[in-house]
């Protein structure tokens, strides 16, 4: 029997999707929320943000992987759009620690999926870097193999400054991450349906697994 | 909710209030503590090298004074705006940073996280960041900031600030 899972997809910058869990996304902010930048940062994540008080690191998952596309290193910052959007993301390091925020810079309002074990299909072979920070993937009928974000190791600080310099071979992951295996106790997205999928048959390569 | 680790121990340490330094779009917030005075940069005699704008004269010395673009690198021309230098304190001695606007801060009106571990890199010379306000303060030390512009020369295969001459020289 083929089962379920629940969660969003994520259209970043450019081209580019991915996908996370139903409960890794906690908010969107539309409107091109004011990003600061910090000095002396790798170029995917030059920014924080503002948000509930609190500041939080804001990826750009499209400036990493496509570093070693670009000439200029710096170009992912002069691109970003006036009217982008920050997905708030929760994950945590590890079982029953704290969960920790972070923001992902989107090009659309993302989009809720499911997603069944049937769909599992290896990583695009480009750009590299998805090999850095993608746990799993799936065919999307629409949009062809997309990405499972391993949400942890993005924010972690253990990425390569450039996803050019990150290819060495990763193991080819089944579809055996639960998208519903996501930061436990982060509340779902403001207006989402909180209906948790059966969990996937097969064995989890869970994140915690590295 | 997590707390990042990662900051180095300087600015773990008390300081009741902080001097912010506006470079452009960065804030930077360095204990009061470490500054020595606030001079005008009509006082400074140009000398440009490397990161070295020019000097200025205190106490019978002259001290190197440096100009850093929002990113922390060395601006290649001095702007307009850079009216201000705060005179910071070393072990070695004193330096300057040429600043568009200086002001104070409580510590206590200031939250403070480490800087997240996705940016940081090593011996990173921003430790951590608060908000006031509106504004994002990048929390560093004089130490530090010597220190990045001495690595930062030093991979640009020139001297070091302390390498290539003693902060003091004679006026």
């Amino acid at each position: 029997m083929s089962l379920e899972s629940n969660g969003w997809l994520l259209k970043l910058r450019g081209q580019l999707r991915a996908a996370v869990g139903l409960r890794e996304l906690v908010h969107v902010l539309p409107h091109s929320p004011r990003l600061y930048p910090v000095p002396q940062t790798p170029p995917h994540a030059r920014h924080v943000i503002l948000w509930e008080g609190k500041i939080l690191p804001v990826v750009d998952l499209a400036a990493y992987l496509e570093a070693g596309v670009e000439d200029d290193m710096g170009t992912a910052t002069k691109q970003l759009s006036l009217d982008h959007l920050v997905g708030i993301v929760a994950y945590q390091t590890a079982p029953a620690t704290e969960v920790s925020l972070a923001g992902m810079l989107l090009g659309k309002v993302p989009e809720r999926i499911r997603v069944t074990d049937d769909q599992a299909c290896a990583l695009p072979q480009g750009p590299a870097g998805w090999q850095q920070v993608a746990i799993s993937c799936f065919e999307h009928p629409a949009h062809g193999a997309v990405p499972i974000l391993d949400l942890p190791r993005l924010f972690s600080g253990r990425l390569s400054m450039t996803a050019a310099s990150a290819a060495q071979a990763w193991p080819d992951y089944e579809l055996g991450y639960r998208l519903e295996n996501s930061a436990a106790g982060a509340a779902p997205m403001a207006g989402a349906d909180e209906h948790m999928g059966p969990p996937l048959e097969r064995a989890a390569l869970a994140a915690g697994a590295r | 909710m997590a707390t990042p680790t990662s900051a180095s121990p300087t600015w773990r340490s008390k300081h009741p209030r902080y001097v912010t330094l506006t470079l452009g779009d960065t804030i930077l917030a360095l204990p009061q503590g470490e500054v020595h005075t606030l001079e005008s940069m009509l006082d400074l005699q140009p000398d440009r090298q490397g990161w070295r704008i020019g000097w200025i004269a205190l106490h019978g010395q002259r001290w190197p004074v440096y100009c850093p673009a929002p990113s922390l690198e060395p601006l290649a021309s001095l702007p307009d705006a850079r009216r201000i230098c705060v005179m910071l304190t070393v072990a070695d001695g004193l330096f300057g940073l040429a600043c568009e606007a200086v002001a104070t801060v409580d510590a206590e009106r200031l939250e403070t996280v480490a800087l997240p571990a996705c940016m940081s890199t090593p011996e990173h010379p921003i430790g951590a960041l608060a908000h006031s306000g509106d504004d994002l303060l990048c929390i560093s030390c004089a130490a530090d900031l010597l220190a990045f512009a001495s690595r930062t020369l030093r991979a640009e295969g020139e001297y070091g600030v302390r390498q290539s001459a003693p902060l003091r020289e004679p006026t």
